[in-house]
């Protein structure tokens, strides 16, 4: 037989249309050549004739009809153009009936071909029939029988490609659905037995990956089958080894019912071209079959599985809708296209503050989009929906019909179907209101922190603690530093101290920084920008997070320069106080001193007066006895005794004297305010001597004839006796420094007129130890003394002073230290002196006229009016006359009584009239009438009439002594002298006038 | 008016001299001095100033002399009530000589003023000098009582 590989080949050969054709042309050309060639041995017309016709049948035998009619074709013209053409003399030969001949063989040959091409086919239907029943049955129990398992349907298939020595192919879409194509040769025998399984397992794969790479979520039906088929064939026809092309492929669409995937009807496709593509039974054969596969799929699995994933479908819908009412944010809902009906959860309603709560699309859906959300949460959602995209977040206030506002954080995302279109939308939000009031209370409170930084009453800096310079200081601390914030910037503490304080403040400073302390005060002295300190109590705070670390401190700095100053000055002036206090404490207990020592020498005074009050009391009936016993006579022999004892009795009488004048008070007045000074003298020389120490001596030396001293002798005796006794202390000194046998010492008494004989001047020298320039400039003062306290009080020389001062008088010193002391004192001379008592005498300044009936008012009267030097004449007012006052130049005073005076009589007294009236030689107010006793009802108006009610003596000497004084003084010549003087004389009446 | 002339006719007989003073040692010696000069008439002496104008009544005086330092009724105020009444010239005896004194006496209606210190001498011429009509206006001296000190500068 034949070689198997030769089948085979030939196999392979008629399997490709090049192959088949060109056998075709092989037997036409070897056909002709063997007819050429058998021509000599047979007859040449029948021998090439069957030749021919045999290659014909064998060419539609091998190729189909197709190639039996190309054979026969290429037999007859290749026949003509070998064998006639060349030989009988080209296209002449060609006769009409070699091209009936030739037309003949090549009908002959078209019958042949059809002929054994049908019969081929014939065979071929058959074997299909056979072969589809058999594929349809098989797949059917195949995918049936595997079920929804994926290696059951794969080990099925691979089981049925092997059977029928087809490929068979799986391929899943994205969304669960197989696809499953088996293709197969149209000789099912030939191609079994050159397909080998390991060539479908490799199909199998690329064909997965290819399907696996070109995913499709949205893919149908059909393509994804057009898909598998068109992978398969150029996978399965690119076989090399593949015999013969790919002669049918089937492909089932199917989707499984699965936990997944939806259920799909499963169809069966033939490929176009198909030998049974136009089959009526084969079609209607495998739409039966697949209405069969669908039927049984719907009615096994896809009720139950429908009804499981309603199930699911209530759990799931269950389980969002509490996820939606228990949600913590507002979240909205809507399927409208405009966003009118809206569900929104119960959060979501409380943000929006309506009171519309329920989900139910029935209830929302008689609101308008504006009713349920406010217009800022609405448009989000249009916006998501419109540009099928998220929108958000967005933040915006919205106002909630109870006039409150929140303010909410929104995202909106849309829905979309399957195929990406827009369904709906879905807005999550948030209250953030809270959250923005927090974080604006935040705010203010570091903008409170801010100003009250700034704007705070004492200094304040952020300092860096990594660095310890400032990051931050105020305007008060600038203004204290006389800096601006750009020169502070960056500057430290320390360098805005003083160069001995910034250790101190580095260091505490440091501690701060490390955590030692958690805050730390001191004062420190800073330097202003001009130079000067300023004072600042310095607080330093640091602020840690939670871990400990600090992270700023705040230096807080109080300008305490004006309290620094104010307790410098309160410290000087305490210094001052204590100082003053001191001084005064001293003075205080030095005036007590003296005046315990005042009272002394009061009741030292107190006593010498009551002694010699006492003393004179005794000494008169002393006196008085003697006196007796000296006129009754007494013996001789104890004459001598009795006069010892009367000049005993006149010593201590005299003593008694002088402590009288010493003890009173020099301010007391004085009855006598002149005083003769050798009278005086014999009263105070005896206790005067006694003041000085022993063996000094007490000299007198006054001038004779000297004018009495106008000073009571009270104060002459005090004020001699302290000069007096004041050299004495002066001469005990001299002594006790030199000696009790030094030479003689003395003080001397010394008086003699002074300039004019208007003074007298009264010395009282000592050759004691004298005084020094800055004792004697202050030895005048009260309480100043150069002894030691006890001795002396002070107050001598001070009471001299006065004395002296009192009386008109002045005081001289002259002193030298070792040279003595003499004091000088100058005193008025009394008018009574002797001399000017003649010249009174000789015209005395006033006359005066004394007219009292009472006998003893009249003599009282005189004698007061004769004392004050007047000449004095005793005449009732009807007398007046004979005194001849109009010729009198002199000034005239009328002592009168009230009851008495006249008016005629004051008038003729007061301006005398008459020849010999010396008219122009009476001085105005001259003439005064003073008038005592009760005041007429209507008194003379003049203002030389004065009007006295009080008779009583005392009276009228005051005033008479007032009168007679200012008259005196007005017509004294000495004051007169410069002219006409009577405006000053007026003056001086009418000054005196009551 | 009246005691001017009665006093002149007294003066050739011896003058009535009551002592009004609680010292019986100075009355005495007074008294004996006195008697020795001749001219005085030394009635019996009261020692208590109640008593003045009683005695000066009973014993008519011609001068009294009365002392102010006395226990009992103040003797100004006995003074007073007794000028009044009575013409019998009043002369001061006393050891204080201060000038408000003075007035005051010479106010209450003493005639002048007398001091215990002065010689006996002064004190016999002041009895007589008042008994003569005069006023005696200085304790001491019979000069002139002053009280500011100031007019006789002049």
């Amino acid at each position: 037989m034949i070689d198997g590989r030769v089948v085979a080949t030939l196999q392979r050969v008629r399997g490709s249309m090049v192959g088949r054709y060109g056998m075709a042309l092989l037997i036409a050309v070897l056909a002709i050549r063997f007819r050429e060639a058998l021509s000599p041995l047979v007859k040449v017309s029948e021998a090439p004739y069957l030749f021919g016709v045999t290659c014909i049948a064998l060419s539609a035998w091998f190729g189909g009809w197709g190639a039996g009619l190309l054979t026969s074709l290429l037999i007859t013209l290749l026949t003509e153009l070998m064998f006639i053409v060349p030989h009988a003399g080209g296209w002449e030969d060609l006769t009409a009936s070699r091209v009936l001949r030739d037309f003949a063989f090549l009908m002959q040959g078209v019958v042949i071909s059809v002929v054994i091409g049908m019969l081929v086919q014939a065979r071929r239907e058959g074997l299909y029939r056979t072969a589809f029943q058999e594929l349809r049955v098989e797949v059917t129990k195949a995918i049936l029988g595997a079920g929804t398992d994926e290696r059951a349907i794969e080990g099925a298939l691979r089981v049925l490609a092997a059977r029928f020595r087809a490929v068979a192919a799986v391929a899943w879409q994205s969304d669960g659905t197989r696809i499953v194509a088996v293709g197969g040769c149209v000789d099912p025998g030939a191609v079994a037995e050159r397909l080998v399984p390991r060539d479908a397992e490799r199909l199998l794969a690329e064909a997965r990956a290819f399907v696996e790479q070109e995913r499709q979520p949205n893919a149908t039906l059909r393509p994804a089958i057009t898909t598998a088929i068109h992978s398969l064939e150029p996978m399965i026809a690119g076989d090399r080894h593949a015999p013969a092309r790919l002669a049918w492929t089937v492909v089932f669409p199917v989707s499984v019912p699965s936990d997944d995937g939806p259920t799909r009807i499963t169809v069966f496709e033939l490929r176009r071209g198909h030998p049974f593509a136009d089959d009526p039974g084969v079609l209607g054969s495998l739409r039966a079959v697949a209405a069969e596969i669908a039927q049984c799929l719907r009615t096994r699995a896809v009720e139950g599985r429908v009804r499981d994933l309603s199930e699911r479908l209530a759990d799931r819908a269950q389980e969002l809708q509490a996820v939606l009412d228990t949600a913590p944010i507002g979240i909205a809902v809507s399927f409208d296209e405009r966003c009118r009906r809206v569900t929104v959860n119960a959060a979501g309603a409380s943000i929006i503050g309506t009171q519309v709560t329920s989900s139910s699309d029935q209830e929302l859906g008689s609101h308008s989009i504006e009713e349920l959300l406010p217009s800022p949460l609405r448009e989000p959602m249009r916006e998501s929906m419109a540009g099928c995209r998220p929108v958000g977040p967005i933040e915006f206030v919205i106002a909630r019909p109870d006039g409150s506002h929140r303010s909410v954080y929104q995202y909106a995302s849309p829905l979309l179907d399957v195929h990406g279109r827009p369904r709906g939308c879905v807005a999550a939000f948030v209250d953030i209101s809270e959250l923005r009031e927090a974080e604006r209370a935040v705010r203010d409170r570091e903008l409170a922190f801010r100003r009250s930084f700034e704007c705070a009453g004492v200094g304040k800096a952020q300092i860096d603690p990594a660095t310890g310079r400032f990051q931050l200081v105020n305007r008060r601390l600038c203004e204290m530093l006389g800096r601006d914030a750009d020169q502070l910037a960056g500057r430290t503490l320390a360098e805005m101290l003083d160069v001995i304080e910034r250790e101190r403040a580095s260091h505490l400073l440091g501690r701060i920084i490390d955590g030692t302390d958690a805050a730390a005060s001191a004062e420190y002295q800073f330097r202003h920008a001009t130079g000067s300190t300023v004072f600042g109590e310095t607080s330093i705070t640091a602020a840690c997070d939670a871990s400990g670390r600090v992270t700023h401190i705040i230096a807080v700095i109080q300008d305490v320069t004006d309290r620094k100053i104010a307790e410098r000055e309160l410290d000087r002036y305490r210094t001052r106080l204590e100082e003053l206090v001191a001084a005064r404490t001293a003075a205080l207990e030095e005036s007590h001193t003296q005046l315990r020592l005042s009272e002394r020498m009061a009741a030292l005074g107190t006593l010498c007066a009551g002694l010699g009050h006492d003393m004179g009391n005794l000494l008169l009936p002393v006196r008085l006895r003697l006196e007796a016993m000296t006129i009754k006579g007494v013996p001789p022999n104890v004459e001598e005794d009795v006069r010892a004892i009367g000049k005993c009795a006149e010593y201590l009488q005299r003593l008694a004297n002088g402590l009288r004048l010493l003890s009173l008070d020099p301010e007391r007045p004085a009855a006598v305010e002149t005083t003769d000074l050798t009278e005086w003298w014999s009263d105070v020389e005896s206790f005067l001597k006694n003041c000085l120490p022993r063996g000094a001596e007490l000299e007198r030396k006054f001038e004779t004839d000297l004018p009495g001293v106008s000073i009571s002798r009270h104060r002459l005796t005090q004020a001699i006796f302290n000069l007096v006794q004041n050299a004495g202390d002066a001469l005990k000194d001299e002594r006790q420094q030199r000696g009790a046998e030094g030479r003689g010492t003395w003080v001397r008494i010394g008086a003699e007129r002074g300039r004019g004989d208007a003074t007298v001047r009264i010395t009282v020298s000592d050759n004691g130890a004298g005084m020094a320039p800055e004792v004697r400039a202050r030895c005048l003062e009260p309480f100043f003394t150069s002894k030691a306290r006890g001795i002396s009080t002070g107050l001598g020389l001070s009471l001299v002073h006065g004395i002296v001062q009192q009386s008109g008088g002045s005081i001289d010193i002259d002193s030298e230290p070792g040279r003595g002391t003499t004091f000088v004192l100058t005193l008025p001379a009394s008018i009574r002196g002797a001399e000017h008592a003649e010249a009174t005498e000789l015209r005395p300044p006033v006359r005066a006229v004394v007219s009292f009936t009472d006998a003893r008012l009249r003599t009282y009267a005189t004698a007061v009016a004769k004392t004050l030097g007047c000449e004095v004449d005793e005449a009732d007012g009807s007398r007046l006359t004979d005194l001849h006052l109009e010729r009198e130049p002199r000034g005239v005073v009328w002592i009168t009584e009230a009851k008495t005076l006249t008016a005629s009589a004051a008038e003729t007294f007061l301006h005398p009239t008459g020849e010999e009236a010396l008219a122009d030689a009476i001085a105005p107010h001259s003439r005064k009438i003073i008038a005592f006793g009760e005041v007429p009802d209507e008194p003379i108006d003049s203002p030389d009439v004065q009007w006295v009610e009080q008779p009583a003596p005392s009276v009228i000497r005051r005033s008479l002594r007032a009168s007679v004084t200012r008259m005196a003084a007005a017509l004294d010549p000495e004051m007169s002298s410069g002219g006409d003087d009577s405006e000053s004389v007026r003056d001086a009446v009418v000054r005196v006038a009551p | 008016m009246e005691c001017s002339p009665s006093t002149f006719d007294k003066a050739q007989a011896p003058l009535k001299v009551l002592c009004v003073d609680d010292n019986p040692l100075v009355v005495d010696a007074l008294a004996l001095k006195l008697s020795l000069l001749g001219g005085f008439e030394w009635l019996a002496p009261v020692s208590d100033a109640s008593r003045l104008v009683e005695e000066v009544m009973r014993q008519a005086p011609d001068i009294v002399l009365l002392d102010l330092d006395m226990p009992g009724r103040d003797p100004l105020e006995a003074l007073g009530e007794l000028a009044a009444i009575s013409t019998a010239r009043v002369l001061i005896f006393s050891g204080h000589t201060r000038p408000d004194l003075v007035d005051r006496a010479i106010d209450a209606g003493a005639w002048g003023f007398v001091s215990k210190h002065a010689d006996v001498e002064t004190i016999v011429a002041a009895i007589r000098r008042v008994a003569g009509g005069e006023f005696l206006l200085a304790p001491d001296s019979g000069t002139e009582p002053n009280d500011s000190g100031a007019a006789a500068r002049r």
